[in-house]
């Protein structure tokens, strides 16, 4: 004998009600609108996990972490004249590459630091070295300051204490040397032409020999013919000191020096006579006469 | 020693004279001469020139050739006129 179970068919109906979206919209919605799957999540997961390579206890809580605010001060903006800020203070070490290993830089005893440059920058104007700057300053002599020092007081050592603030230099003459005598030979009377002063001492008197003073042959150029027409003679240099000139003739001769006879009041030697002309160097004459002719003759000492 | 040298053509001399006997001084003396003194006849076309020893023959024409050579710049005439 059979018997036969069921279910309410009201009760089927409330259950197949529950099916109201279909599987595929089911799962669309699971996997959301990036469309991931439990794959994609599982991915991502482990990738977090294989950076959290300890456990988050052993790193420092935030209580740890606070204690350092302490430590900082507070952040401000950078401006000009900000007063001196409350830090911590932080050491470093510090130390220099040799290309292989890091060396601590050291000091000396008195905390000086202890350098030896190898390399610098090399400015322009350190363009040449010391030594050869040294070499440079003391020349080919070789001289040291200290040698011009020691030249500087022998020289000192002959200067007369004599030489006045104001630069007159004050000097004996304790010898007679060329051109000067020594100060007990120059007589106070100056006046005194002859070999003896007034009270019949023997003395030395100073001589000025004047430039104009000839000192070498007189010549003479007789029986120089003048006319209407301008004639010249030259005299070789220096040229005459002392010029003379001698017209013989009956008529006035107009005479030009160092250049052609002046047009309006000539130099003039009248008829039959003499005129004596010192110069600084007369190295031409020139003459002629206003009507007629006559004849001079120059002489001259130079 | 005096050395009178004629000038030629007095015409032309007359017309331009050498006023300036120093010319002729410095040119001499550029020539090889030392003079202590030249004169200047413009009238009478002639020029003197002292020397303190006497020349030799050739000197003396060569002193001749040097006075004309000048006188004909002077002038302005070439050798050959």
């Amino acid at each position: 004998m059979g018997m036969f179970e069921y279910l309410s068919p009201e009760y089927v109906k409330s259950k197949l009600d529950l099916l109201d979206i279909s599987l595929s919209s089911l799962r669309d919605a699971l996997r959301g609108t990036d469309s991931r799957t439990l794959t994609d999540l599982y991915t991502q997961l482990n990738n977090i996990l294989s950076k959290l390579d300890v456990n988050l206890s052993t790193r420092a809580a935030d209580s740890t972490l606070s204690s350092f605010s302490g430590k900082f001060p507070s952040a401000v903006t950078l401006a000009d004249n900000l007063s001196n800020p409350s830090t911590t203070i932080i050491g470093a070490a510090n130390l220099g590459w040799d290309g292989t290993y890091w060396r601590r830089l050291a000091t000396d005893t008195s905390g000086r630091l202890r350098i030896s440059a190898d390399v610098v920058a090399n400015p322009s104007n350190l363009d040449i070295s010391l030594s050869a700057l040294r070499d440079a300053l003391r020349g080919t002599g070789n001289k040291t300051l200290t040698d011009l020092d020691t030249d500087l007081n022998t020289i000192i050592s002959r200067l007369p204490t004599s030489l006045t603030t104001a630069g007159n230099f004050k000097i004996a003459l304790l010898e007679d040397s060329v051109g000067i005598l020594k100060d007990s030979k120059i007589p106070n009377a100056l006046g005194v032409i002859t070999s003896q002063d007034v009270i019949g001492n023997a003395v030395n008197v100073l001589a000025v020999v004047n430039m104009l003073t000839p000192s070498r042959q007189p010549y003479t150029i007789a029986n120089i013919n003048v006319s209407t027409t301008e004639g010249s003679t030259s005299i070789a240099s220096p040229g005459a000191k002392i010029l003379l000139i001698k017209n013989k003739g009956d008529v006035d001769v107009q005479i030009g020096i160092n250049g052609s006879v002046p047009t309006t009041n000539p130099f003039i030697v009248r008829a039959r006579t003499i005129k004596v002309l010192p110069h600084k160097g007369v190295t031409q004459v020139n003459y002629k006469v206003s009507s007629g002719s006559s004849t001079i003759d120059i002489e001259y000492y130079n | 020693m005096i050395y009178e040298i004629p000038l030629p053509m007095p015409d032309r001399l007359l017309a331009k004279p050498i006023l300036n006997a120093r010319e002729v001084h410095e040119y001499l003396e550029r020539r090889g001469f030392r003079p202590f003194v030249v004169s200047v006849d413009n009238s009478r076309a002639k020029i003197m020139v002292y020397f303190d020893e006497e020349l030799d023959e050739e000197k003396k024409g060569d002193l001749v050739d040097a006075v004309l050579d000048f006188y004909r710049e002077w002038i302005g005439v070439a050798e050959y006129e």
